[in-house]
């Protein structure tokens, strides 16, 4: 029978691992992505005066959800970053002495609180730095879009996979598959994107961020008023996340076996 | 200690690295394991470790399946990687941290193995060179008390004090109850400290045996002192036991195993098949 204090012990140095070998890749994400948030906002503000006059309804629990259904697919990402590492890593929480639930339950407490939380809180403190020193709140995204870059930002989490599938194939001991599978996947997102870049931009829609859109996408699907409006947003759900679901397949397809 | 049962083992079911391995490895020995680039070291280390399911067959670590990663199981195994990747943490706090999950771990055990190693860095782990990397993690590894420690390739990397440093750690910590097993291709590093080898050959465990066994029925030498070689190459032959004791060379063996017409009767000589005059 495990002592409790002793898991306890063990639970939060799980905790500490976690976040003291991710926060630095985890932070890099959040911070570019708040400094789109600016536009967002902005499109949904232009959005609305379009078509009624309500107000803005971007509200902080939006941003919150927004926040931690990007953070599961950041961590995602990072679970695949891992892999690559995870044979060769002692450090890695695979081969730890303890047991597989505890592992289980640390990983689920930061995929689900912690790093949403974190994400959510640089992702905050750059939002308002941007604003603070632009004092316009789209102008940098108004840039990346006159430069026609802006599939780069909701593509930034693929990119994170496309590195490291490059630096996979670059260490011969690491696994083909997951690598090839990888860039794969982003040969398959870009495809999907670089075409709809244009729409995105001239109707103003505000899904063009990564993590809207799939936030966007789950509410809609969710709270879909008819049959045709779900089919659709279930498809959009479906091109945003495709290349995610099979790379996480992939991952945990070869998982055993590459480890 | 650690049983294997028709273990099959590899990454791909179509193409296991290893195929119907049978072997029972005791306590009280350090084994090392020998055997060509990719011919399945590391993935009998990761299959015992727990990192890798068997294709097929079983494996058995302290009577327990170690893919199952129990808790008590892997209390009692540590792994040390041939690429030691560390975190960038301090050293303190590596052994902070790490140490939670291992109730016996020695922390004067410990720092008395970094001394001996002259390891004196304060930087970060992730900032070490490779050598020092493997020197902290050989001191992790052996102060954790864990009866089962793998090592894969430990002396690559480490300079010529380190390695005589750490055939003498290895040999002042094993003990009744615990067992390492060494794989390597520098086998001049460690042949000293062996107790047994395992020669992994076409996916199959070509030679089991104990140092004295191979000894007693195997005579290495210059060529002219044995009249019938089995293998030789250079100056330097393997030929059957005629009753002296002499220095088991085991690059001779290796390479008398890898050649096609000294293999057979070696392994037969070692297995015990072909009786010694």
């Amino acid at each position: 029978m495990l002592n409790i204090k002793q898991t306890a012990k063990e639970f939060f140095t799980l905790i500490k691992l976690h976040v003291s070998h991710n926060w630095k890749i985890i932070a890099i994400v959040p911070s570019m992505a708040a400094i789109t948030i600016p536009d967002v906002i902005e499109l949904i503000r232009r959005q609305d005066t379009l078509t009624s006059n309500s107000t803005l309804h971007i509200s902080i629990a939006d941003n919150l959800i927004g926040a931690f259904v990007f953070g599961c697919i950041i961590y995602s990402v990072l679970a695949t970053f891992n892999i690559y590492k995870r044979r060769t890593m002692v450090h890695s929480t695979l081969l730890l002495p303890t047991t597989n639930g505890l592992k289980f339950a640390s990983e689920i407490l930061c995929t689900a609180v912690i790093f949403p939380i974190y994400l959510f809180s640089i992702y905050a403190i750059i939002y308002q730095i941007v604003i603070a020193y632009t004092g316009v709140q789209n102008i940098l995204v108004e840039k990346l879009m006159e430069n026609g870059n802006v599939f780069i930002i909701p593509a930034i989490p693929y990119l994170i996979i496309l590195f490291n599938s490059f630096m996979a194939l670059m260490k011969s001991s690491l696994n083909w598959k997951i690598a090839i599978t990888g860039i794969l996947m982003c040969a398959a997102l870009f495809t999907m994107i670089i075409p709809h870049v244009e729409s995105y931009t001239n109707e103003a829609i505000v899904l063009v961020h990564y993590y809207h859109e799939l936030y966007q996408s789950i509410r809609v699907c969710t709270n879909a008023v008819s049959i045709n409006e779900a089919l659709i947003w279930f498809i959009r759900l479906w091109v945003w996340t495709a290349p995610l679901v099979l790379y996480t397949w992939a991952y945990y397809r070869f998982k055993e076996r590459t480890i | 200690m650690i049983k294997l049962k028709d273990l099959t083992a590899g990454y791909a079911r179509r193409k296991p690295v290893l195929t119907k391995l049978n072997t029972e490895l005791r306590t009280g020995q350090i084994y090392g394991l020998l055997g060509a680039n990719g011919s399945g070291k590391t993935t009998l280390l990761y299959t015992i470790s727990g990192c890798i399911t068997p294709l097929a067959g079983e494996v058995e670590v302290l009577s327990v399946t170690p893919s199952s990663r129990s808790r008590e199981m892997l209390q009692e195994l540590i792994f040390m990687p041939d690429e030691v990747e560390l975190p960038a943490i301090s050293a303190e706090s590596f052994v902070n941290d790490y140490s939670t999950f291992r109730p016996r771990f020695d922390k004067e055990k410990f720092q008395r193995i970094l001394e001996r190693f002259d390891f004196t860095h304060n930087l970060k782990l992730n900032k070490l060179s490779l050598g020092n990397r493997k020197k902290f993690f050989i001191a992790f590894a052996l102060a954790s008390n864990a009866k089962i420690v793998l090592f894969d390739e430990p002396t690559n990397g480490l300079d010529i004090t380190s390695k005589v440093t750490f055939r003498q750690v290895l040999a002042e910590e094993i003990n009744d109850e615990r067992l390492f097993i060494i794989s390597t291709h520098l086998v001049s590093d460690i042949e000293q400290l062996l107790s047994s080898i395992i020669v992994i050959k076409d996916k199959q465990i070509v030679v089991q045996a104990s140092m004295d066994t191979v000894a007693e029925r195997l005579t290495f030498g210059a060529t002219a002192s044995i009249s019938q070689p089995l293998f030789s190459e250079g100056l330097r032959a393997v030929g059957k036991g005629e009753g002296d004791y002499s220095n088991v060379d085991l690059e001779l063996l290796y390479l008398a195993l890898h050649n096609p017409t000294s293999q057979q009767p070696i392994i037969d000589i070692l297995s015990g098949k072909e009786e010694l005059c």
